[in-house]
């Protein structure tokens, strides 16, 4: 595996990703339910997930460029779910806070 | 005594500080002033220095009527002091610990910022239901903001 700007950035990347992982668990406890609770759950499985697609970026070499395209597909649409549930999210705690 | 005992001041204790400067000595009268309702026996017994002999005092005062260990058994009889609203902020935190269980401490670390006042109360306990209703439940979050205003009269 070479070593240049795009492999250090994945790196960095799954580092952060991990680090992210590791916060929505460790958050959980102290968020049982209520409005943020009820997307805690479905936003850990997203960070999950990512922090698993991250984990083959460096391998992306490897992978048949179809396979590669439709793995890219898959990542841009929960990355587009996990966006749209977060500002929902904010939304709601922005409204339930100025209520 | 136990050490853990958190006191409050009877309504005997209270009339008995604010009465006859005489009716009982300058040591129990600093004894029965260092009670907050907040902190334990075991915390005064450290702390309330200007006092001598604290523990037998304390147990005089208990055995006299004038301080009390359990606020919800005498509370007829019993008005917390120490500081203002000091028993509407037990009784919220009882309530926090009733509906919230473990996670109620954090909130009972907010309403103890504030001073006693029922102003003051209603608007912590209007960010407490906020983060009930955003971490914990938003049906709980009803229920407490509905029993925390009963019970500071609003």
């Amino acid at each position: 595996m070479e070593f240049d700007v795009s492999s250090v950035l994945d790196i960095v990347a799954i580092l952060i990703m991990f680090y992210s992982l590791y916060m929505a668990v460790s958050l959980r406890p102290k968020i049982p339910g209520g409005v943020v609770g009820k997307h805690w759950n479905f936003l850990s499985l997203l960070v999950l997930l990512f922090s698993i697609a991250y984990l083959a970026t460096p391998f992306f070499g490897m992978i048949p460029i179809g396979v590669r395209r439709l793995f890219v597909s898959f990542v841009f649409f929960f990355g587009a779910i996990y966006v749209l549930v977060t500002v929902r999210l904010i939304f709601n705690i922005i409204r339930e806070l100025t209520e | 005594m136990l050490p853990h005992l958190v006191l409050f001041r009877t309504q005997k204790g209270e009339d008995m500080l604010h009465g006859d400067r005489h009716a009982i000595s300058a040591n129990h009268r600093r004894a029965l002033l260092a009670i907050d309702g907040k902190t334990s026996v075991a915390g005064l017994e450290k702390n309330v220095f200007w006092v001598s002999d604290v523990k037998s005092v304390f147990e005089e005062l208990y055995a006299s009527g004038l301080v009390h260990h359990d606020l919800s058994a005498t509370r007829s009889e019993a008005v917390p002091t120490g500081a203002p609203g000091q028993s509407l902020k037990v009784q919220l935190a009882a309530l926090s610990r009733e509906l919230l269980g473990s996670h109620a401490e954090r909130l009972i670390k907010k309403m103890e910022q504030v001073d006693g006042s029922p102003d003051a109360l209603e608007q912590v306990l209007l960010g407490c239901k906020r983060v009930i209703k955003l971490t914990i439940s938003e049906e709980l979050a009803d229920v407490f903001w509905q029993r925390g205003r009963k019970i500071i009269g609003k």
